[in-house]
């Protein structure tokens, strides 16, 4: 008789495999063929050709920080495996399947057990792609021996596993605490999103600051971080297995600990963990709120924004602008995804900005366009992506259910989505306000730059709405954002978008030449994605008018 | 319950595919009548309902509802329609009240008299303490009972339920009944009833119409059903006629 922790295992990779359900066992094979031969000779071969292109600098500086540098690369895969599973995990409250679960009397350590375990073939395929590419620069620019680089590939899998056990541990403990509720749901969603601008920080870091990264991440405060640990464990390894005669003693100021230290911090912590674990299990499993023994919402009154709104738009028309924006705004989940895409708005240029300290104080006439223009453009593309995505992706249609509700009234659904339109609208000011406030501080821009930049940006914004709305419309997604439909549509959204932005804005820069006025490339790179959008809402609302026939 | 037609379907048919979900159905509904549209799941009940309330185009055959042509004039049949659908669609972030003003204004009403309409559904419906509150903190059957007040309140003239007391208790059940019959009385509301309880149909319609496989298979008062198939009760000529009775000597044969 198989495991019960064995069952729920299989059960989870069935899930996460469900798509390729006629060919698992095939794709799985071959998956992991793909991987073993990706790692001991796809990367191994093509890497030396990428890192000689690069010039011998590249080397260099491997051989000199490698024990820095090993512990940004650790971090980025530290922060990937911890926090993904969690953000993925949160997109889904699964109360109802643990309630089944404990019904059938499996013990609470068996279910985190087969959960974790459900997880690691999934995982492991990814550190199994990804580990290569992030070590062999390593291993060919100081020549680390097979028995060296077995042990630093270990020790990534050892670090990734301990690192999944945590992660499963942690959404575990929030998914409970949550609850199986719609309030519960809404605010994991919402989380979904905030954990996932901890990847930004150190992948941004990777890209912009691997300096300035690998030195902070070398202070002896990080040696309490148990990425720090397996990175100092690969630097040992590379240290006792390098062919240039490397020695300890140049890295003794960061490699504070030896290995055999770190190895067992790594593992005492990896044991604490697993025994949290099994001994709160009974704890983490006895999940809080339900539907009906949740907090309570009672609504008081409406503010003076919406009772202006109501003002400007008397009769039927207002209320379901109020309601919409009502509806829009109380979700966190919608109101996270509009925070982290102005966070990531005011981040681009903040980058750019802090790249651009050698810049002189007076710089060249045209040179000021140039940045406006391109602190415009960063902005627009960013808050149109995301306010596409968050007003006409997620934010449009809640279920199928409601659709029916909304069509059985007449013209519903032409009312709906003007009502939906006008809210998107009255938000996306707020959304591009800030960060184009932010910018203007940041830059010391002057009023007619900040003007400019808060014009493209909001008609920028306007175009993304309307083409999502459109394409959502055509194909509803409702709040499903693991669903086939919604990963066409989101790649259908940015994919116009960029397309449209990219070539207006070679129209733009043709007529700069020409005309050398920046409003007119901004109204350039801007209005046709306002008229595209405009096409393909019209469609996008008259074919969701129409009677189904399926 | 006068004599002019509400609905009237003539060789009404809905294909999905290879699946028959409708065959030829040809049905007339008298205005103030309450229907009750009986039969299993996937009898073709909901894709009845969602045909004659303008939201399905059938594959063949033509129906009338209200007097207006389910082909080309679904807009005026929404208009005197209204349809509590099978699975409740609530806004979760909105309160009771704010979710009906948003299906009032989606019927073009608005201001002092809807906002007293709700006032007094949310009253009948027993909510009003709980009016303000979001829906996500709502039981199944108190968002039953949004549904059925969202139903209600642009005063349709035909009325189309989709297991209308499937998540109400038995009080909740009992009024949503004396609702039906009241306003079927007192005002000639029809009501198009989709269930799978039979003492409720009994006790609430006129006309009993029993749908299996797609094919309407029977028709008339529940009284005259009962008497044509030689049973007690409506539940029992259910069965016979939809082949439900349980054999019990398999009842515990899976334990072998």
């Amino acid at each position: 008789m198989p495991s019960k922790w064995f069952a729920i295992a299989k059960a989870e990779f069935f899930v996460q495999t469900s798509r390729l359900r006629r060919w698992r066992k095939a794709s799985s094979i071959l998956l992991l063929g793909f991987g073993i031969v990706w790692a001991l000779w796809i990367v191994p071969t093509i890497m030396p050709g990428i890192l000689s292109s690069f010039g011998s600098g590249v080397e260099l500086l491997l051989q000199g920080t490698f024990p820095s540098l090993m512990r940004s690369v650790m971090l980025f895969l530290w922060i990937l495996v911890l926090i993904y599973p969690i953000s993925y995990a949160l997109q889904e409250i699964r109360i109802g399947q643990w309630e089944i679960m404990l019904s059938n009397n499996v013990s609470t350590r068996s279910m985190m057990f087969g959960f974790f375990l459900g997880k690691v073939p999934s995982y492991g395929l990814f550190v199994l792609f990804i580990a290569p590419v992030l070590l062999t620069p390593f291993t060919i620019a100081l020549n680390v021996s097979l028995v060296g680089q077995a042990i630093m590939y270990l020790t990534v899998f050892f670090v990734a596993l301990s690192t999944l056990f945590l992660s499963t541990l942690i959404t575990t403990a929030i998914q409970a605490k949550l609850g199986e509720s719609s309030r519960g749901n809404d605010i994991a969603k919402a989380l979904s999103m905030v954990v996932a601008i901890a990847v930004l920080v150190p992948m941004y870091g990777l890209m912009y600051f691997a300096d300035a990264l690998s030195s902070v991440l070398g202070m002896d405060v990080f040696l309490l971080f148990p990425f720090t640990w397996g990175a100092d464990i690969i630097s040992w390894a590379i240290i006792l297995f390098n062919g240039l005669g490397i020695s300890s003693s140049a890295f003794l100021a960061i490699l504070k600990l030896d290995a055999l230290t770190d190895l067992l911090i790594l593992s005492v912590f990896t044991g604490f963990v697993v025994l949290i674990a099994l001994r709160a299990a009974d704890r983490i499993f006895s999940f809080g709120a339900g539907p009906r023994t949740e907090k309570i919402v009672t609504i008081l009154g409406e503010n003076v924004l919406l009772r202006k709104i109501r003002g400007l738009f008397p009769g039927p028309f207002g209320v379901m602008v109020v309601t919409s924006i009502k509806e829009f705004s109380r979700k966190m989940q919608n109101v996270s995804r509009l925070v982290y895409g102005m966070v990531l708005a005011i981040l681009l240029p903040v980058i750019l900005s802090v790249s651009m300290q050698s810049f002189p104080e007076n710089p060249p006439e045209g040179v000021r366009d140039l940045i406006v223009m391109i602190v415009s453009l960063m902005l627009g593309m960013v808050l149109a992506m995301i306010s596409g995505a968050t007003f006409g992706g997620i934010g449009f249609l809640e279920s199928r259910d409601q659709l029916w509700i909304i069509k059985s009234a007449p013209g519903g659904v032409r009312k709906f989505a003007k009502a939906r339109l006008v809210e998107s609208l009255f938000l996306a000011v707020l959304i591009v306000f800030i960060p184009a406030i932010a910018v203007a501080l940041v830059f010391q821009f002057g009023i007619i730059e900040f003007a400019a930049i808060l014009a493209y940006t909001y008609w920028t914004t306007v175009g993304a709405v309307l083409i999502s709305i459109g394409i959502t419309a055509n194909n509803p997604t409702y709040e499903d954002q693991r669903s086939a439909a919604f990963m066409l549509n989101t790649f259908a959204t940015i994919f116009i978008v960029m397309i449209i932005l990219i070539f207006s804005l070679f129209a733009g820069f043709t007529m700069m030449m020409t005309f050398q006025s920046l409003p007119l490339i901004l109204i350039v790179s801007s209005t046709p994605m306002v008229a595209m959008g405009i096409v393909l809402y019209l469609v996008g609302i008259a074919r969701m008018s129409r009677a189904d026939t399926v | 319950m006068s004599n002019s037609i509400e609905i009237k379907t003539e060789k009404l048919s809905k294909n999905f595919g290879n699946i028959h979900a409708l065959v030829d159905l040809d049905l007339e509904v008298l205005r103030g009548s309450t229907f009750g549209f009986l039969g299993p799941n996937g009898a073709g009940k909901t894709t009845t309902v969602r045909i004659l309330s303008g939201l399905l185009r059938p594959t063949s055959g033509n129906a009338t509802v209200c007097g207006y042509d389910i082909h080309t004039q679904r807009n005026e049949i929404k208009a005197d329609t209204g349809l509590l659908p099978e699975a409740p669609g609530l806004y979760s972030k909105l309160s009771a009240v704010e979710f009906l003003e948003f299906i009032g204004a989606l019927n073009d009403l608005s201001g002092e008299i809807l906002h007293k309409r709700i006032d007094k559904l949310m009253s009948l419906m027993g909510l009003e303490n709980r009016q303000n509150d979001l829906l996500e903190s709502f039981s199944s059957g108190m968002k039953q009972k949004v549904l059925v007040a969202s139903t209600l309140i642009h005063e349709p003239e035909l009325v189309f339920l989709d297991e209308p007391t499937s998540r109400l208790d038995p009080s909740a059940s009992a009024l949503v009944k004396e609702l039906i019959l009241i306003m079927a009385k007192e005002t000639e509301t029809t009501f198009f009833i989709c269930t799978h309880m039979t003492d409720f149909a009994e006790d609430v319609c006129n006309i009993i119409g029993i749908l299996n496989e797609g094919v309407l298979t029977t028709l008339g008062s529940p009284e005259d059903i009962i008497q044509r198939v030689g049973v007690h009760d409506l539940e029992e000529a259910y069965l016979k006629i939809v082949g439900g009775e349980v054999d019990k000597s398999r009842l515990l044969s899976w334990r072998d």
